[in-house]
């Protein structure tokens, strides 16, 4: 049987590796684990830490008398020394105690430095777009010194704030009574962060075009909507209310535009730029009037 | 533009405000015209009721004063999607709703 074989086989392993490693002293070993020499219950036990205690202190005992009288007499020598040089050593500083919050970190420091940032990231990421490194700004302040008196008109140096950006995108000093201040350039790449008032005026611009927009898309569905329909003609209502939903929709990107470009040109100190969509309002709104005459008297 | 004195010209608090009234009344336009789409779209206007509460809350953050005045083209541009977007909710109200009898006046 082929198992038998193996199984005297194995045995006879076992026999020998048996004979040539005895049986381990596990008690000992125990012992060793539970209870080693090193261990603080044994030096304590066998007087170690009693004995260096007692050792130290009898070290410092010797010692320090000695101490106080090398420093005492280096002291008395100092003192010698600065009587016959005509000097009077400083007094010294008394030391105060701190308190404890002194020598303590404030606690929410860390985690309100973290918020802060965290805060700031979100505020960035929603909020503020980065605009083309080519014409990104260093920040502008509110007071700002504005370019001194140059062959420059007062309404075109009221434009600018106080930070020029060079090509480099560096600060460069702006005193108003210096006399060496740059001008700003009349149109480069680079340009001059402008006044706060006309970042302001600029966005408020901005803001009305959007009502405009929401408004011709409240007119255009009232029209649909509200309109009584023309008597013979389906699509009259459609034909007035959708070119307002439509202007509606092209004012509210096109104003987007005109105000990144407005911004820009402020930047740079060139004149507002032509817009054509007042052109385009006026068009619409009076096609759209002339349609609706139309309808009415064609239906009637 | 008239010559404005140092006073005038160095604060520019009461254009802040200015342009915090003009957020709300961006604000305004958006929930009016928000009320007049919930009475046909449910969903669209009630986001565009919220986008109202969010234009809204963008003019508070305009009216904090800032040491660093610098313009912020990402509201405007949300400000620019948003109504973007209310525009084709029309135009397909429009195109594609329920067609009214109209108000009989």
């Amino acid at each position: 049987m082929p198992r038998a074989g193996e199984t005297s086989v194995t045995f006879v392993t076992l026999a020998v590796a048996e004979a040539a490693r005895p049986e381990p002293a596990w008690d000992l070993i125990t012992d060793a684990n539970v209870g080693p020499s090193w261990s603080r219950l044994i030096r304590l036990a066998t007087g170690v830490f009693a004995l260096k205690n007692a050792a130290q202190f009898f070290a410092i005992v010797a010692v320090a008398p000695e101490l106080a009288a090398g420093v005492d007499g280096l002291a008395a020598e100092a003192d010698e020394d600065g009587a016959e040089l005509g000097l009077e050593l400083a007094p010294e500083p008394e030391l105060l105690l701190l308190p404890e919050q002194a020598a303590m970190p404030a606690p929410s420091a860390h985690t309100s430095r973290v918020c802060w940032r965290t805060l700031r990231a979100i505020m960035r990421l929603v909020s503020n777009f980065s605009p083309p490194a080519a014409t990104r700004s260093p920040p502008v302040h509110d007071v700002g010194v504005r370019h001194p008196a140059t062959s420059w008109p007062h309404t075109q140096r009221m434009m600018w704030g106080n930070v020029p950006v060079d090509q480099n995108r560096k600060e460069t000093q702006t005193d108003a009574s210096g006399p060496e201040s740059p001008a700003p350039p009349a149109s480069a790449g680079a340009g001059y962060e402008p006044d706060a008032r006309y970042t302001f005026a600029n966005e408020r611009t901005f803001l009305a075009w959007m009502r405009t927009a929401l408004g011709l898309v409240a007119a255009g569905l009232a029209i649909i909507q509200l309109l009584p329909p023309f008597h013979g003609i389906r699509w009259g209502r459609h034909a007035l209310g959708v070119p307002l939903i439509v202007l509606g929709a092209v004012v509210a990107v096109r104003s987007y535009a005109e105000w990144n470009a407005n911004q820009r040109g402020l930047r740079r100190g060139e004149p507002p730029r032509h817009s054509w969509l007042p052109l385009l309002l006026a068009v619409v709104i009076a096609l759209v009037a002339l349609t609706a005459a139309t309808l009415t008297l064609t239906s009637s | 533009m008239s010559q404005a004195g140092a006073g005038e010209t160095d604060d520019p608090g009461l254009a802040r405000a200015r342009t915090s009234l003009a957020w709300t009344r961006t604000a305004l336009a958006f929930a009016a015209i928000g009320a007049v789409i919930l009475r046909r779209e449910l969903a669209a206007g009630s986001l565009i009721l919220a986008l109202s509460g969010l234009v809204w809350i963008v003019g508070r953050l305009a009216r904090i004063p800032r040491r660093e005045v610098q313009p912020r083209p990402g509201r405007l541009l949300v400000i620019t999607i948003a109504v973007t977007g209310v525009a084709v909710v029309a135009l397909i109200l429009a195109l594609f709703g329920p067609q009214t009898a109209g108000l009989r006046l």
